[in-house]
This record gives structure tokens, sequence and C-alpha cells, in this order.
């Protein structure tokens, strides 16, 4: 903290990493990429539950999360699909310059979506990109003969995946191309489905947020809610504020459009990160002191009530300072 | 071993009932729909009095003293987004949870009220030996003879949900002849 070099961007090393190759890409639509990776060996794959995600490495130290859509068992191949982001901080930007050949560092895959399989009945509901763990879901169902259905909410024109989708589901696929045809479809399934069905949402926040609000006051059960919420565009943003680590004593000051992680990172301090976008628990840090804005989805109400923790890579300050315990 | 209530180790797996008295169970003000059943024939009161402050919450009441065939048929109409309440003490109680398992609800969705099942009452037994279920007022720990095939059973204190019954096995099943 003294020298005067300039503060070097941290690598953090992820354990059991796997270095795949580009195989092929194609665009699914306007914005949407489909990238394959391929182990250059020819290795087969990590299965994974449905569902699941892997953290792209997009840049040293900085990781994407990209649900996987391709079949889960022995996979010779990861697929996911990649929305461009033109707020973002330059992930989906480096997944659309990708070409064939290039190495890519990812994570193994990780659960945080999976398929309960007890379920009597699935309700599957997709909100744009947040087809692809949906998709993950469907190959599942088909391969376990389980009863299913989707709702897949999309702006005209922009529906990635939605032949293989109706290639899969046939008459279990309805489509929703506005808000009120979504409702139009989602209002009565909350209202009537079997005993033991469970139901998955994912896509953006606004549209997790309202779907688990109308299944809980259609009485819905927490337990039978799944949801991943997709950040739409930067979560980074919010309000300046001033981070003092308490035991070095210095005080950092994140600006309003940097992550209190990267801001951390910036400064030469050594925090790990996996999925950037406060669903994995990786960069959680010990909070001493001032009250936290929590944009995560990973605490507990009451680990958020305790105001002792923070996930860097997406929480800030509530008001203008934080103690972190570092 | 005495007829007061049994201490149970740690962790012990028997089922547990949300509240003694359905004037404590709490109610889900979003639930779409209560059945209230009562298990034994002393729960009628108690499950009117537990409609009423249900209300306007639709609810079906059912008796299942007799068995669980009305509450089987209630299941066929049910959807997510109702309750069930369950009234009074073992072995109906059990039976009724196992019919609920068995369609698909889960905990969540089960409130019930009723006696400590540590203290006295009639419960199920699963013979290891006979696998036969027989109903026996011998408290947890204690020792009862088989309805099926007679041997002396020990009342141990572990219940299946899915059978909706204790194990109870031979105490000297494991000695050498």
């Amino acid at each position: 903290m003294e020298s005067t070099a300039p503060p070097k961007s941290v690598v953090v090393e992820m354990s059991d990493e796997l270095k795949l190759v580009v195989a092929r890409t194609r665009m699914l639509c306007a914005d949407v990429r489909e990238i394959v990776l391929d182990d250059p060996t020819g290795a087969i794959l990590p299965s994974f539950p449905a569902g699941s995600h892997i953290a792209v490495e997009w840049s040293p130290g900085q990781r994407n999360s990209y649900s996987l859509t391709g079949p889960s068992v022995e996979p010779e191949r990861y697929s996911i699909s990649v929305r461009l982001d033109p707020a973002g901080r330059g992930g989906s930007r480096w997944a659309h310059e990708l070409r064939v050949g290039d190495t890519v560092r990812v994570s193994p895959p990780r659960s945080e979506f999976a398929p309960v399989a007890t379920a009597r009945h699935h309700l599957l509901l997709a909100g744009g990109i947040g087809v692809t763990p949906i998709l993950s879901h469907v190959r599942a169902a088909v391969l376990w003969v389980r009863s299913f259905e989707v709702v897949y909410a999309h702006r005209s024109g922009a529906a990635p995946h939605l032949d293989e989708m109706s290639a899969l589901c046939g008459d279990r696929l309805t489509v929703a191309e506005s808000r009120e045809r979504f409702w139009e479809n989602v209002t009565p399934a909350l209202a009537r489905s079997p005993l033991g069905t469970h139901l998955y949402v994912c896509g953006p926040a606004s549209m997790v947020d309202a779907v688990t609000a109308a299944a809980t006051a259609a009485g819905w059960p927490s337990g039978r809610v799944h949801s991943e919420p997709f950040a739409a565009g930067a979560v980074t943003g919010g309000t300046a504020f001033t981070a003092r680590l308490a035991r070095s004593g210095t005080e950092l000051a994140v600006a309003s459009d940097i992550s209190l992680l990267d801001a951390l990172r910036e400064h030469g301090a050594q925090v790990p990160s996996l999925c950037g976008r406060g669903v994995c628990g990786e960069c959680r840090l010990t909070v001493r002191g001032g009250p936290v804005d929590h944009r995560d989805s990973y605490l507990t109400d009451d680990e958020r009530d305790l105001g002792d923790s923070i996930m860097a890579c997406v929480s800030r300050a509530a008001a203008t300072h934080l103690e972190l315990d570092l | 071993m005495s007829t007061s209530e049994v201490v149970l180790p740690v962790g012990a797996n028997v089922p547990r009932s949300n509240a003694r008295t359905a004037a404590d169970l709490p109610i889900d003000t979003n639930a779409a729909h209560y059945v209230v059943v009562t298990t034994d024939g002393e729960s009628a009161t108690a499950a009117a009095a537990f409609a009423d402050r249900l209300a306007p919450i639709p609810v079906i009441a059912l008796d299942a003293s007799a068995g669980t065939e009305a509450l089987i048929e209630v299941l066929a109409s049910a959807r997510v987004g109702w309750r069930f309440a369950l009234l009074g003490g073992d072995p109906g109680l059990s039976r009724c949870r196992a019919a609920l398992r068995a369609a698909g609800v889960i905990d969540a969705e089960i409130v019930t009220a009723g006696p400590d099942p540590r203290v006295g009452g009639p419960r199920e037994l699963f013979c290891a030996h006979c696998r036969a279920i027989s109903s026996t007022d011998a408290p947890i720990g204690g020792e009862t003879p088989c309805g099926g095939c007679g041997q002396r059973l020990v009342v141990y204190y572990h219940f299946s949900r899915r059978l909706h019954a204790y194990l109870g096995y031979r105490p000297d099943a494991e000695e050498l002849r």
C-alpha cells in the first residue's frame, strides 16, 4: 500500500479449473451467441445436474457465469449462450469476439438451480436469456420422463433456442411475446398446479421477483419456488462510498460505477470470486460497520439482518461508509 | 419403563406436532384452501373452532378417524396453494400424513396438533421380522408382542413416515444361538 508501483490487478487462481477450446460458435439471434467448448484432448467433460452454470474467465480475475445448455451426462462438450450486454464490463463483448481454436478457462460446473427429483410436475418459466438453464431442465425432464410445462417469455425477434425448445417440448411449451401474454398463462398455472408441482423461474431480476411474489400470494410455500435471477446490465452501479479496511486502517473510495470487489482488487486486496453476480458465495466478506445494501441472491434473510456479511461483487454500502474486516 | 414421558436421544426420529392444540396452530393467510382433518373422535370441536379462525379462506372439513379414504378423495382435486391441518393423535395422524406425502404434499404445507407421542397413546409398529404393521399401546422404548408373528418386539425410536409406523425388532435378535 505504501509502494510507489501502480496497483496490479490480482489474479486469483481457480482450483480445478478446466482449460477448454472453442469448437464452434453461431448466432442464435441478433445479440445472443452460442459458444461450444471442447476439451482439447477430446476427453469427456464432467457431468452436471441440470440447471448448472460455469464461470468463464474473460480477463485475469474476472469471471462471468453462463448456464450450460447442452446434454449433462458425460458430455463431449459444454455449450453456453451469451447475450451481448452493451452496458456490461466487457465479459460478453469478449465472448462475442472469441474465435474457434481460442483457449478458454472455466470453472467446473456449479449447481445452484437443480430440478427437484421428487416433484410431481415441473412448471418452468423462462424470460429472455433466462431460457438457458430452463433448456437444461427440459433436457433432463425429457430424459427422465418427467411431467413438465414451459412458459417462455421473450421480446419478438429475440428468442434464443426457441426451435430446440419447441422440438423437445411439443405442446408443453407456451411462448409469450408480451408481459400480458406471460401472465395470462402464469396466473392460472399458479392457481391450478397439481399437488407436488415445483416452480422454476429464470430471467431478469424484476421478472423473478414478480413471479415469486405472485406465487407466494397464491399460497406457494417457498420450498416449491426456485429461482435464478439474471442481472440486467451493470449491477455494480450505485452511489459512491468509502470502504475502510479495518486491519490496515486504509480507506478506499469506491466510485459509483465500480463494484466493491473490483475496487478492492485494484487496491491490491486478494478477494476470491467466482460467479460475479452474487449467487455463489465466494466473495463473502466480513463487515464490521456500516449498513449494507444487499443485492445478492446468496445470503439468507437472517444473515442479511445480522449485517456482518457482504457479497462484494454486487452489494454496496447502504450509506456513505463500510468497514470491512480486511 | 414408566408410563410417564419417555426421554429420547437427541435427533431421535419420531413424529412431532406443530402444536398441542388447534388453537395454537399458525395460519398461512396466503393459502388458497385449507383441509382440516380430525384423526380421532375427540377433536371435532377444536376442528370447528380452527375452521372459524380460517375465514375467509375456504375450508374442507374431514373426519379420518375411520380411515383415510375421504382424505384421499379430496386430494384428487387439491392444488399447490392448499394447506392441510391434521388434528388428533396417532395412529390416525401418521396415516393421514403418509397419505399426504404419497400425494406429493411437503411438510411446509402440513400443520398438526396432537398429543406428544412420547406420552402414552396408541401407535403403529412395523415388525422387522414378519413386516406386519400392528397397533400397540406400548410406549416408545417399551416392549410388546407383534400382532403378526407374536415375537416380542421393542418399540424403537425410529419412525417411518412412509409406513407411518415405528420400527419394532426383537431385542435379542443379534444374540447367537
